[in-house]
């Protein structure tokens, strides 16, 4: 028999109840309360902080700068009245001494009123920097103001020293001038005395170069005090009143501006300064000549109204006595000789001699000169190279004086005037222009090419005339010729294509050819002709007119100066132009019109072309 | 009053806040990591407990195999009698022997396992024992840190007073 059995079958579990907990607290979290407290903390102050900061910045920096701005204000003040204060403003330390004193004083005062600290600090520096600045500023003002009152005052003693040597240079080896020399500019042997400018070089008040630079510019005043000086003289000759002595200026302005051209000549001048006075002396050269030229002018033609006038007078009074004296009156007529006198003395023209001599042949049926002996006497005297010959000429003269003879007396005693001067400059000059005068007017002469229809011959009676008129010592030989011209060509006509080329023309644009250049808006078409571009020309002469022969003439007469052929001959040719323009007729209305577009058209093509 | 003052008052105030928070913030720290701490002590004290339990179950367990294990012999002695075979000698009592034997080694066996299990349990409570040390360490540490902030929030309120004072 099997019995049943029971086994247990449950088993006790290994497990427990406890468990692991997996919870962990974070510490972040638990620490951000604290941390964020402590960053407000902080970012309230900063803001607190960093705006009180700023505010209270703002008032220090006020405060600072207010006192800054008085303190300047105050020591500007101060540094004004030590600059005007004559004990002071030349002595550097004393100035600066002063100031600083002054200025430590001002700092004080205002940092006791000021209440911030900060702000004091503040202004200190400021102070500081700005009493540093001014005071050095003051410094310098009284040692430039000491350096200019030393520099003035050697400048001052130098300027009279320069012109006391300049006055002085006439005797350049005198004691005087050598003894000015030192003083100004010292003796190069003995360092003891330095001159002027080398002393200031030495007490330090110019460098080195400065005082060189002086020395050169004094050197270089002497000079030009020296120039002043020949200036002065030649003003004192020019404004003489004696129209002499003004050729003796024109000269000596020439030679001054001649001397200032050789560099030779015042070898201390700068060259600025040369170049001026150069300028300045062909300037008074040429003005001087312009003067002389406007005298001689201004003499000719006032005499030529008081010789008018006493032409008239004379011949009135002589024809009066020749009218009285035949009408039975016991007046005594003027004799042949006397009249020929009249003539020679100017006190009668050509005209009037003529019309009272032939009076006088109508009523007392004197002798004449031969005109033709009188012309070979006249001849032989200009042609006569020494004393003898003249008075072997004036021997043959006074043997055919007398009545039934070919000479009267008064002819003769004419001839004599002319023999007494023949040897002078002036005599030489008018031997010149007669000679001159008889080449033109010989047939196959100049004229005869010059003039249409003119055949040419002596003209005796022009060039008798032209010797009579010289016969007074006043008249300008060179106006004479000119006249003599003038009355051979008078009744003659120029030919146009044998006009003579003068030496001195005025300067015009050059005439171009310009067909249809302009439009009708007034610009202009293609290029502009190169003619308008060039150099001014010569004025034609077929345009020439009156004014152009005057400042041809006046040209001539400066630039022949002294050659007395060249200038005759180029106011020969003048003369003949001066006629070829009296003897044309007036320009028509319509060829002024067209002169007139002519000039406007070339101005406007030059102001397009100069743009 | 001057606006230096004000500035320099909010200044010293700003690194008094500074101090506090940092200080309670360090603090905080230090309670969070004794507190983490405990809970790792307490998970550790949890697995020595379940490691003795391990040994006690064990123990159990053996005492019940060892009565399971004289009833079987019993019955394969009863059944060798039933059968008319001597059972305490000869063969059918090597085969009891051998059972018997085989027995003792199956409880031997359990009884190394229930001792590795409990072993194992009792290391990871030391692991979580060592973790709540670092972990309280860790919360001084940072207390420690939160405290030279404080300072340090203190020096530079009180730096940035005495600095605004002097622009005044």
């Amino acid at each position: 028999m099997k019995i049943q059995t029971y086994n247990s079958q449950a088993k006790r579990t290994d497990k427990i109840a406890s468990q692991q907990i997996k919870v962990q607290a974070n510490s972040a979290v638990f620490e951000q309360a604290g941390v964020d407290f402590a960053a407000a903390g902080k970012q309230g102050a900063d803001i607190l902080s960093t705006w009180a900061l700023e505010e209270n910045k703002l008032v220090v920096d006020a405060e600072a700068a207010q006192a800054s701005r008085d303190f300047k204000e105050q020591i500007q003040i101060i540094a004004t009245k030590i600059d005007s204060d004559p004990a002071l403003n030349a002595d550097p330390i004393a100035a600066a001494t002063q100031f600083k004193n002054k200025t430590r004083g001002i700092v004080n005062t205002t940092t006791s009123k000021m209440k911030s600290p900060a702000a004091k600090k503040m202004f200190a520096a400021s102070s500081s920097t700005a009493a540093s600045t001014l005071g050095l500023g003051v410094r310098k003002a009284a040692r430039k103001r000491l350096v200019s009152t030393r520099i003035a005052q050697a400048s001052a003693l130098g300027r009279q020293l320069e012109q006391e040597i300049a006055a002085a240079s006439e005797y350049p080896n005198s004691v005087n001038f050598l003894d000015l020399k030192e003083k100004l500019y010292g003796d190069p042997n003995d360092p003891a005395k330095p001159g002027i400018y080398k002393e200031l070089v030495k007490q330090g008040i110019l460098t080195a170069v400065q005082g060189q630079k002086q020395e050169l510019k004094s050197l270089s005043r002497v000079a030009t005090g020296i120039i002043n000086k020949e200036f002065l003289k030649a003003s004192i000759e020019l404004n003489s009143g004696n129209p002499m002595r003004m050729g003796v200026a024109v000269k000596a302005y020439a030679k001054i501006a001649q001397d200032l051209a050789d560099p030779k000549k015042y070898p201390d001048l700068d060259n600025l300064t040369r170049i001026k006075l150069t300028g300045q002396a062909i300037s008074a050269s040429d003005s001087a000549m312009r003067r002389r030229v406007s005298d001689d002018r201004k003499i000719t033609a006032d005499e030529k109204t008081n010789r008018t006038k006493i032409h008239t007078k004379n011949y009135t009074k002589t024809l009066v006595a020749i009218i009285k004296s035949r009408t039975g009156s016991k007046v005594t007529p003027p004799t042949a000789e006397e009249l020929v006198q009249l003539l020679a003395r100017g006190d009668i023209n050509d005209t009037q001699f003529d019309k009272l001599t032939d009076m006088i042949n109508d009523s007392q049926d004197a002798d004449v000169t031969d005109p033709q002996f009188l012309q070979e006497i006249t001849t032989a005297l200009f042609e006569a190279d020494n004393k003898n010959d003249i008075d072997k000429v004036m021997r043959s003269a006074l043997n055919e004086t007398g009545p039934g003879k070919k000479l009267r007396f008064a002819a003769f005693s004419n001839l004599q005037l002319t023999a007494r001067g023949i040897t002078t400059p002036r005599s030489r000059r008018v031997k010149i222009y007669r000679k001159m005068l008889q080449q033109a007017a010989k047939a196959g002469g100049p004229l005869q090419k010059l003039l249409k229809n003119f055949k040419g011959g002596n003209y005796d009676n022009t060039v008798f005339k032209f010797d009579l008129k010289l016969q007074d010592p006043r008249v300008n030989p060179l106006e004479v010729f000119e006249e003599a011209i003038e009355e051979i060509i008078e009744k003659q006509k120029v030919n146009l294509k044998q006009l003579p080329k003068p030496n001195f023309s005025p300067m015009v644009p050059p005439t171009v050819s310009m067909p249809n250049l302009k439009k009708e808006d007034g610009s202009y078409s293609g290029a502009l002709p190169s003619a308008v571009t060039s150099e001014l020309v010569p004025k034609p002469i077929e345009e020439w007119t009156i004014e152009d022969v005057t400042y041809s003439r006046k040209k001539a007469r400066s630039e022949f100066k002294g050659l007395l052929g060249a200038l005759a001959i180029e106011i020969f040719n003048l003369t003949i132009i001066e006629k070829y323009i009296e003897d044309k007729k007036p320009a028509s209305a319509g060829q002024v019109e067209k002169a007139i577009k002519k000039a406007e058209a070339l101005k406007e093509l030059k102001d397009l072309q100069s743009r | 009053m001057s606006y230096a003052y004000l500035a320099a008052g909010a200044s010293v105030a700003g690194g008094l806040m500074g101090f506090a928070g940092n200080m309670k913030a360090g603090d905080a720290a230090k309670k969070v990591s004794e507190y983490n701490a405990a809970i790792q002590d307490r998970n550790a004290a949890v697995l020595d407990q379940e490691a003795d339990r391990k040994i006690l179950i064990g123990d159990i367990e053996a005492v019940g195999f060892r009565d399971d294990a004289g009833k079987f012999l019993d019955n394969m002695a009863v059944n060798y009698r039933n059968s008319g075979v001597v059972a305490t000698s000869d063969t059918p009592l090597l085969v009891m022997l051998a059972a018997a034997n085989d027995m003792d080694e199956d409880i031997e066996k359990n009884k190394y396992n229930t001792k590795v299990e409990s072993l194992a349990l009792r290391e990871q409570g030391v692991g979580l024992r060592l973790g709540a040390n670092v972990t309280r360490e860790e919360g001084r540490q940072r207390k420690q840190a939160y405290r030279m902030k404080a300072y340090s929030s203190l020096l530079s309120g009180a730096s940035g007073g005495f600095s605004a004072m002097r622009q005044k």
